[in-house]
């Protein structure tokens, strides 16, 4: 090692700082490359390496099936013949061809020649015009020779002009007899390439995804594009191209609202795509593609983007950085070990789990109750209406709905004490799928048995205690069999259900909530009383005036009827139920509860001083009102004393945003995940879960009280899906379904609808007409003629099941059966803003009259206000596109020949219509399943348009409708007024509306 | 019994042949056990020109027989046809449509096999309003009016349907059924209960009869050269 020369004085050592400077260089370079490979090395990139293997597989599978399409058509079949004529024409006339085309080459060049000269003599007459003008006008010159020559030069050039026009027009017309040769090859090329342009364009995409179709060049370039550093300038693979920037949506980036950065498709590149609906994640096409993602749905990937509705952070680029969220504890167990997964602590929205995906439907739909494709949101909106989660919890969009539950204003009358208590101590053991949910024998409280007696005991007290009066008055004798006729048959189980063997079904649907929509009519006899069961179907509303229930405009006789069968057999009775004892009130116990209460509110010396003066009465009914309170009865029922009370419960509005850290685990901190979605799913498969491990330490009074509903797992993925979607208004969204007043209209309608469950007895928009199988059951029973029955189904019987339709009339799949029980069901109502008149429909709302008089199934009278009547009116115009006022002239006049055709149309001679519709009081002569609708109220019922419509093609509007179509195809049999099939139905329509007035 | 007669006289048994190098057939009998139940008299009383289009009592067409003991009878208007074994293949359907007629305020005929494709003649032969409701399940359905004196409707069926009902609710006791297939291999039993089906390559074929209270009972047939024959018997469950 060299020392440093002599004279040089130094603080350091430069051969140790030259081997520092080396080996620091050399880190500084690995470091520097290996952040190059790193930064290369993304998790996008082997995915769209893959992908881009499959897309090319695809591509290629997609052009061997375009061929072959191609090569079996017509279109490409001729075109391909003709170019080959044509090609064969051409090479038979080649030798006439190529000497057209030389002569054309020396025209052309003659052409240009003639072209030239005459330019340049034009260039000399343009000179001599100049020298003429300056000798005449300035004197510079002679004016007489100037003037000679620009005339000479005048004519000399005029004369070139021509001969060039001439070569032109030699040229032109040799050019037409060429193209005359070539003129079908030419064509035939292009309709060639018309037809075959799918498959070039599928071609062109394969050469520009795989390499083994490109030329070498472009393959070596294909490798150097995306090699490191190369890859800054266009590469294949990269983000760049595949993010997506959502105008008018924004995300909170650091204090300031920039639009929304998608790059989800820098792995999931398949999700636009229709043929990758097989493949497995990432590369998977998205489920629903109508309603997502492509062009023509109605939310186009290019305006909603992807974390617009799943949440998560659109801006990353990895697995976690994206904030993916688990659905279950197994798929977390199998992401950490796939993708090393773990929660993305600092961002607020992490994506929705796959199965509570729809909850990013209610930002944009917050009005809506029924979105749409939306099943489990939609199915957890409902269970929210009928557990009457509202009770409790403010939720805004649920604000002003009526109490879930019965009113106890007068249950004095209704039911016993001992009743009350063993309902209230255990609703599931009167009826299973009842939705009272339970307060005790929970969790938390079932240890606590001894108090939870007293406490129930305690409310029932207050609640008789208040109970105003009702009087009852005495039912006249009534008949159990023809009241079990008429609960099948009014419609009474378009809401209830008389099975006594009902349990919670499986998989609940909106229809089996529907079929819920009441209280199932079981064990009536034990609850109640047959008395008390005839004055509140004879008058719902005179035992309590906000009832749901409506008034069915039964007789005395009937509801005696009716009373009878309900309260008596084995639907009345239920053995089981209240079978022991009512525990004793215990005094110790009653007073050691009301001390906790009241210490509560006032110093523990005070209570016991109060306590000590009240009587045992007292003290029971005052702490009753105590419980109520506490328990928060009141949500459901309409109780004397609690008539201004704020709901219990949590604010639910905004639950969604809560943040988790607000969220009490308890104890379970390492049995639930800590996430809100697991916390709200413990919470409400048991309500008192956080509780556990806690119960000794808290008094019973600070027990968790929510009651437990005893949800399945389905309905509380749907109530989960429905909390998660109750966000804070995020500013950033933008793309709300416009709020407008016809949409409104529509939303107040649907509230109303659910809210009186018109679809458990007509079908409407989505859904509904549930009545119908017990309409069929009551048919079967009760209709079909047992005379016609000679047993022969019994007694022949059937080899195999797969010869459905048997004529007879009684089996479930008999088409005739069930055009037999939908003319005996209530009337469909899809449509109805098209066919009824708004005055009629108001009129019909307030005091439903018969249309359909054979109906056994009444229509039955609803508390409507003109409000909710008009509401209706403008729900079904605007669902149907009808614009305000919604009807046009309904008395249009009718005289002379066309009265005499729609008269003779309208007769017994030809359509016949009085042999199956009512005319005023004139029935119809057959029996009561052939009638149709009163033909005397079209004319104030019916919009004209309408019955034209249905004049034309009955079974469009309603399938399978026993009203025949007398024009098929448009056309008609008959003769009149030209034998015009559109001028007879307008005849025709226009007699029947004159049938009205004839009667007054 | 001159109504019965006129009726199975109305019976057309429809055999379709093929052209086949080696055609045999399938004939036989249709029974059942015992005798059927008595058939009604259809109230028309709500309908005087049907009274009058049709003098005498008209009676349900449930249960046509022929010959009929204590033992057994024999049974009409029952569609036999082949239900498998036949080799995947296209039989063009006839261009001659089948035709239906409405007389009498009955249908004629009573049961009929039509081919999916082939053209259906609906005519009207009644001085009076017929409507014509088909309550096919496979297909779809349809529901004319027909006045006295239209022209015939023509309709036709795109999908196999064994039996697509039609009717008419003008006068409810008006009803017959269509065997929709796509082979030509089907035939009604006349009033004696018998049947033939020809044209059959040689195999082994599963054969079905449908009645329209007594339902359907298939057995197997072996078809060489010549006919084979297939009976049918209805017994009664046990």
């Amino acid at each position: 090692m060299p020392s440093p020369p002599p004279g040089e004085q130094r603080h350091y050592n430069p051969i140790t700082l030259d081997k520092w400077f080396t080996i620091s260089c050399v880190l500084f370079l690995i470091s520097l490359v290996w952040m190059f490979l790193q930064d290369y090395n993304r998790e996008w990139r082997p995915l769209q390496k893959e992908f881009r293997v499959m897309d090319a597989e695809k591509t290629r599978a997609q052009m061997e099936t375009e061929r072959a399409r191609i090569e079996s058509s017509d279109d490409y079949q001729e075109a391909r013949a003709l170019l080959e004529k044509a090609s064969r024409d051409v090479a038979a006339r080649s030798e006439q061809l190529s000497a057209a085309r030389s002569e054309r080459h020396s025209l052309e060049k003659e052409y240009a020649r003639a072209q030239q000269m005459f330019n340049f003599k034009k260039a000399d007459l343009d000179a001599a015009k100049y020298k003429f003008e300056e000798a005449d006008s300035h004197g510079h010159g002679d004016p007489v020779a100037t003037r000679q020559a620009m005339e000479a030069l005048t004519v000399e050039t005029d004369a070139l002009g021509i001969e060039s026009e001439k070569a032109q027009l030699a040229l032109a017309a040799k050019d037409e007899s060429i193209n005359a040769v070539t003129a079908e090859t030419r064509s035939a090329e292009r309709s060639l390439s018309k037809s075959t342009r799918q498959l070039d364009l599928l071609d062109r995409k394969l050469k520009a995804l795989d390499p083994a179709e490109m030329s070498t060049i472009n393959q070596i370039a294909n490798i150097v594009r995306d090699m490191p550093i190369m890859d800054m300038a266009n590469p294949y693979y990269g983000v760049r191209d595949k993010q997506l920037i959502i105008e008018g949506i924004t995300d909170d980036v650091i204090f300031s609202r920039v639009d929304k950065v998608d790059r989800c498709m820098a792995c999931h590149l398949g999700i636009a795509k229709t043929d990758f609906a097989d493949e497995a994640q990432p590369f998977t096409a998205h489920p629903n593609l109508d309603l997502f993602l492509s062009d023509a749905s109605p939310h186009p990937l290019k305006e909603f983007g992807c974390t617009s509705c799943h949440n998560g952070r659109g801006r990353g680029v990895s697995f976690n950085s994206t904030a993916h969220s688990p659905g279950s504890v197994e798929q977390r167990k199998e992401w950490e070990d796939e993708h090393d997964w773990h929660k993305l602590h600092h961002w607020e929205h992490p994506m929705y789990p796959l199965k509570y995906a729809e909850a990013g439907c209610l930002q944009c739909h917050d009005g809506q109750k029924t979105i749409p494709g939306a099943d489990t949101l939609n199915l957890g909106l409902a269970l929210v209406e009928r557990a009457g989660c509202y009770g409790c919890h403010t939720i805004e969009p649920f604000a002003g709905r009526p109490k879930a539950g019965p009113s106890l204003r007068r249950i004095g009358s209704k039911t016993t004490q001992d009743w009350a208590y063993h309902w209230i101590n255990n609703p599931k053991a009167f009826r299973e799928h009842t939705w009272m949910p339970s307060f005790f024998n929970q969790s938390n409280n079932a240890q606590v048995k001894d108090r939870s007696d007293q406490e129930i005991k305690a409310m029932v007290a207050y609640l008789f205690n208040k109970s105003e009066d009702y009087a009852l008055q005495e039912p006249p004798e009534g008949d159990a069999t023809h009241g079990e006729e008429l609960v099948r048959s009014l419609g009474c189980l378009g809401c209830h259900n008389i099975d006594p063997e009902r349990v919670r079904p499986e998989i609940v649907t909106l229809a089996t909530l529907r079929s819920e929509h009441g209280p199932a009519l079981t064990g009536l006899g034990d609850k109640t009383t047959a008395e008390w069961v005839y004055n509140w179907v004879r008058n719902p509303t005179g035992y309590h005036t906000g009832t749901r229930m409506p008034d069915l405009r039964v007789t005395d006789q009937e509801a005696a009827d009716i009373a009878a069968y309900l309260c008596g057999g084995d639907l009345g009775q239920h053995a089981a139920f209240g079978s022991t004892p009512v525990p004793e009130t215990d005094a110790t116990k009653l007073k050691e509860i009301t001390l906790d209460y009241m210490s509560s509110v006032m110093t523990l010396a005070q209570a016991r001083k109060s306590i000590n003066a009240m009587t045992e009465e007292e003290m029971v009914v005052g702490v009753g009102e105590r419980l109520i309170r506490h328990y928060g009865c009141f949500g459901c029922h309409d109780i004397p004393g609690f008539e201004n009370e704020p709901p219990i419960g949590t604010d639910l509005t905004e639950e969604g945003s809560k943040p988790v850290v607000k969220l009490d685990f308890g104890n379970l901190h390492g049995e639930v995940d800590h996430v809100n979605h697991a916390w709200f799913n413990a919470k409400l498969q048991n309500p008192r879960v956080f509780d556990k491990g806690k119960e000794k330490i808290k008094g019973p009074r600070a027990y968790l009280k929510m009651p437990n509903f005893h949800l399945t797992q389905q309905e509380t993925d749907a109530l989960v899906t429905v909390m998660l979607g109750l966000r804070k208004n995020d500013p950033g969204l933008k793309r709300h379904k416009p709020r407008t007043p016809e949409n409104l209209f529509v939303e107040s309608g649907e509230n109303l609808v659910r809210a009186l469950n018109c679809q458990g007895c007509h079908e409407l928009e989505n859904g509904g007409g549930d009545i119908r199988a017990s309409i069929a059951d009551w048919y079967r029973d009760y209709k079909v003629d047992a005379s016609e029955d000679d047993g022969a189904d019994d007694e022949w019987g059937d080899e195999e099941d797969d010869w459905g339709d048997d004529g007879d009339g009684d089996g479930e799949q008999d088409a005739e059966f069930l055009s037999q029980v939908a003319s005996f069901s209530p009337p469909l109502l899809l449509g109805e803003g098209r066919k009824v008149q708004p005055d009629w429909l108001f009129h019909f709302l307030e005091d439903p009259s018969s249309i359909r008089p054979w109906l056994k199934v009444r229509m039955p009278t609803f508390n409507l206000t003109d409000d909710e009547r008009n509401t209706f009116i403008k729900y079904f115009n605007y669902l149907d596109g009808e614009s305000f006022p919604f009807a046009g002239s309904v008395h249009p006049a009718i005289e002379g020949e066309q009265y005499e055709a729609g008269k003779r149309l309208f007769s017994g001679d030809v359509f016949q219509c009085q042999r199956c519709h009512i005319s005023g009081d004139e029935m119809p002569a057959g029996t009561p399943d052939m009638w149709a609708p009163n033909l005397q109220a079209v004319a104030s019922r019916l919009k004209p348009q309408w019955v034209l419509d249905w004049l034309l093609d009955p079974q469009a509007i309603i399938p399978g409708t026993k009203m025949p179509g007398y024009f098929p195809d448009g056309g008609t049999s008959q003769p009149d007024l030209d034998a015009d099939a559109h001028r007879q139905m307008v005849a025709l329509r226009d007699y029947l509306l004159t049938l009205g007035s004839d009667s007054e | 019994m001159s109504y019965t007669s006129s009726t199975l006289g109305a019976i057309i048994i429809i055999a379709v042949s093929v052209q086949l190098a080696a055609a045999g057939s399938i004939s036989g009998t249709v029974k059942m056990e015992g005798k059927p139940p008595k058939a009604k008299t259809i109230d028309r009383s709500a309908d005087a020109k049907c009274m009058e289009l049709h003098p005498g009592d008209l009676l349900t067409e449930s249960w046509v027989v022929g010959e009929s003991t204590d033992e057994a009878s024999q049974v009409a208007n029952v569609f036999v046809h082949v239900s498998g074994g036949l080799a995947a293949k296209d039989w063009p359907a006839p261009t001659a449509p089948v035709v239906l007629d409405q007389k009498g305020c009955r249908y004629e005929p009573h049961v009929f096999g039509i081919r999916v494709g082939q053209s259906l003649e609906i005519r009207n032969s009644d001085g009076t309003t017929h409507n014509v409701h088909s309550l096919a399940k496979n297909n779809k359905q349809f529901n004319n009016g027909q006045p006295s004196g239209a022209p015939a409707l023509n309709k036709s069926f795109d999908a196999v349907e064994l039996m697509a009902k039609i009717k008419c609710d003008m006068h409810p006791w008006m009803s017959c059924y269509a065997g929709v297939l796509d082979h030509p291999f089907f035939a009604v039993t006349g009033a004696d209960g018998s049947y033939k089906i020809e044209g059959l390559p040689a195999g082994t074929y599963e054969v079905t009869a449908w009645h329209e209270r007594m339902r359907t009972r298939t057995q197997s047939v072996t078809v060489g050269d010549d006919d084979a024959s297939a009976d049918f018997l209805y017994q009664k469950k046990k």
